[in-house]
């Protein structure tokens, strides 16, 4: 049986590079083959620029479309908000995760002390667990849902919970949670590019193909 | 200096040592048991020691022990605890110790070194006879 | 093993009771024992033989002895070592040659079953004759000797895990004791080299209690290796406030703070440094204001850069990453270029319906 020891060497090395191949390869093919459809060239006259449209829509749509929708869809909006702004805190704001895109991509900032990480990650946690809930209580959410939406979930989820069991020595040796941890995020990154995930990039550019083609026709979306 | 003033300032976990001291002195007048407490398996740097030592002060009773070089124990400002630092032949630290007790253990007399004394000294007065 | 017991040895150097319960005191804190052991270790240190001792060196560096015999007799550890019958030790003894070799022979036959065998360097298991002893390779004597020992305890990271020796490529094909040695009980006290207090203390456990201590998933005495050098550390705090040193000289490294983004392995680390320390107590490497290296675990060396932080990949990820964006790019461009063919030919194929097609019908 591999050890621990073994088991991390695994994960940060050879795992870590098949993990990041596939992401990488894939967002780029996906995102290229997407874009590259294109769209068809509008010939009539624009009334308002399509790029202030596209430019808008991409940031107003961070905020509830309406009060309607606030008000039927409460709990996915709100527990959402807060997943997604937990979940980037602590992945982008944990020092270790900065030093490592800073291995990567050479860029780096400001950190913040651990404990607002801890928070952050119990929060994100909690959220993740209140729309799971809601997903399998709601009849419609059930309805819709597909198995690949709680693969992902699933998939989320645990990255940040072994992250929160790593921090706090829940497993020992501490070698063998990190490691589960790092393997965690390389499942993430490899389901990434052929999954819903890939909304993380493509949210943009459906926002911006939306706004922009309203906005060219000077509707205010 | 005052205590908060030293909980503020220190990083070592000097606020659960503090109560863990309070709770084998609650033993010791209880069920008259000792406690001792290993201070070299605690993370602290020879600041945070120094300030502990500050801390509880010097009580009354101070006494040496030579056995395989010094040993220091003194009685800290709250009775019943004592600080206790063993050094070697070579005069360097081996092991600092609070126990908490009506006496370090290790000063009282050992009952056979008791039993060996009393042997000697009836023969001394053997002799004299 | 001489009928000697270590209480009388104690004894004949004017050595008094108190000062004896003064070094039992030591070794149960030194082995997290509760005070309440004292006694007993008092009792057993007091009435056991002495034990014997047969010391085996294969691929090594000696650093694991002088590491051991550096620290200035009579301390704790040394009164330990004084007072056991070191029967074979081929740096230390004075016997040579085959005079060294019959006085192990001999120890093995006295005490078969009975002696204390450690070891210190790993073992190739490549050509015998990378490292030989009397011209027996390093495999046959420790097999040989490993036959008769009541237990095995492997000293230095070398010994318990391989080491660098064995660190890739391996040229030796070297191994550790317990690759080889299956049927004894076997305690790694790994460090490269390990605190010297802590050999003693195994010792010490072993003729107080004649069984090793409490091991963890890697044979190590727990209490040495139970705790992690990141959990004991003093710098911890600064940890988790975010203070970090970014070089060995910047502020935050006079100011003493965490040494994580300067590589740091304390997190992966379990050893008694940050609390036993080295050189009498003195400090120990994180102290010193360098990063642990985590010598104390399998495979240290071949764990990334000791300089780059622990959360960052072991491998050289950006030619990776810049190769697989160009493959990513060339699939992507291609199969975006195949797409736009397969609408242009549709188009192109599309023939426009009239009305008297649909009225044919
Ligand atoms: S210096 Fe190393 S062991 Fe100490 S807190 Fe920082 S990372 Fe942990």
């Amino acid at each position: 049986m591999m050890s621990a020891v073994d088991f991390l060497a695994w994960v940060r090395g050879p795992m870590f590079n098949i993990a990041l191949i596939i992401f990488i390869f894939g967002v780029i093919v996906r995102l290229l083959e997407m874009l590259l459809i294109g769209r068809k060239p509008d010939y009539s006259e624009a009334r308002e620029s399509a790029f202030a449209g596209g430019v808008r829509t991409i940031f107003r749509r961070f905020m509830p479309a309406d009060t309607g929708t606030l008000q039927r869809s409460t709990t996915v909006i709100f527990a959402g908000y807060v997943f997604h702004i937990g979940f980037f805190i602590v992945l982008l704001l944990f020092v270790p995760h900065i030093l490592l895109i800073k291995d990567t991509l050479g860029i780096q900032w400001a950190g913040l002390p651990t404990p607002i990480i801890d928070a952050a990650t119990v929060m994100t946690l909690l959220a993740l667990l209140v729309l799971l809930i809601n997903r399998l209580v709601n009849p419609i959410l059930r309805f819709l849902s597909t198995f690949q939406d709680y693969l992902i979930w699933l998939l989320v989820f645990l990255p940040v919970l072994t992250g929160y069991m790593a921090f706090h020595h829940f497993i020992q040796p501490y070698q063998l949670v990190l490691a589960l941890h790092i393997l965690s995020v390389e499942l993430l990154m490899i389901v990434f590019p052929f999954t819903k995930l890939m909304h993380t990039f493509t949210l943009f550019f459906a926002r911006w193909y939306n706004g922009a083609i309203a906005g060219r026709k000077g509707v205010k979306a | 200096m005052h205590i908060n003033q030293i909980l503020n300032h220190s990083n070592a976990p000097i606020a659960p040592l503090l109560n863990e001291i309070c709770h084998a002195l609650e033993k010791l007048l209880l069920y008259h048991e000792n406690t001792l407490i290993d201070l070299h398996s605690l993370p602290f740097s020879p600041h945070d020691i120094t300030q502990l030592v500050e801390f509880l002060g010097k009580g009354e009773v101070e006494a040496y022990l030579y056995a395989l070089g010094k040993s220091i124990f003194w009685e800290t400002n709250f009775a019943g605890v004592w600080w206790i630092e063993h050094y070697n032949s070579e005069e360097s630290l081996i092991n600092r110790t609070i126990e908490i007790a009506y006496c370090p253990s290790i000063l009282q007399a050992q009952t056979e070194d008791i039993q060996l004394g009393k042997q000697q000294l009836q023969q001394l007065i053997k002799s004299f006879q | 093993m001489s009928d000697k017991t270590i209480g009388d040895s104690l004894r004949e150097q004017g050595i008094s009771r108190r000062g004896f319960l003064k070094f039992c005191a030591t070794t149960a804190s030194l082995l997290a024992l509760p005070p309440a052991m004292i006694p007993q270790i008092a009792y057993a240190l007091e009435n056991t033989p002495r034990q014997s001792v047969i010391w085996l060196s294969f691929q090594e560096c000696t650093g694991c002895t002088e590491s051991l015999t550096r620290s200035h007799a009579p301390t704790i550890e040394g009164l330990i070592f004084d007072h056991i019958s070191l029967d074979y030790h081929h740096t230390l003894q004075a016997a040579a040659g085959s005079a060294a070799e019959r006085a192990r022979e001999e120890a093995m036959k006295k005490n078969h079953g009975k002696y204390l065998l450690i070891v210190d360097g790993s073992i190739p298991t490549g050509n015998p004759g990378y490292s030989t002893i009397a011209g027996i390779s390093n495999l046959d004597m420790l097999k040989e000797v490993a036959a008769g020992a009541a237990a095995i305890v492997a000293i230095g990271t070398c010994a318990a895990f391989g080491g660098l020796p064995k660190a890739a490529p391996n040229p030796t094909g070297a191994m550790s004791v317990s690759d080889l040695i299956t049927d004894k009980p076997i305690i790694n006290v790994p460090g490269c080299p390990p605190i010297p207090i802590v050999m003693t203390a195994v010792i010490a456990h072993f003729i107080t209690f004649g069984k090793l201590p409490q091991l963890d998933n890697l044979n190590r005495p727990m209490a040495f290796y139970g705790q992690n050098i990141h959990d004991r550390c003093y710098r911890r705090p600064f940890y988790e406030k975010g203070l970090f040193a970014n070089t060995f000289d910047d502020e935050g490294a006079k100011k003493g703070w965490c040494l994580y983004k300067l590589g740091c392995k304390g997190p992966t680390t379990y050893n008694a440094c940050a609390t036993t320390k080295w050189n009498d107590g003195v400090s120990f490497p994180i102290e010193s204001g360098h990063g642990c290296l985590g010598c104390s675990e399998p495979q240290f060396w071949d764990g990334g850069s000791f300089y780059k932080p622990l959360s960052v990949p072991t491998i050289k990820v950006h030619d990776v990453m810049a190769y697989t964006a160009i493959a990513g790019a060339a699939v992507g461009l291609t199969v975006g270029g195949l797409n736009a063919m397969k609408k242009t030919n549709a188009v192109k194929q599309h023939e426009t319906v009239t009305i008297d097609d649909l009225e044919r019908k």
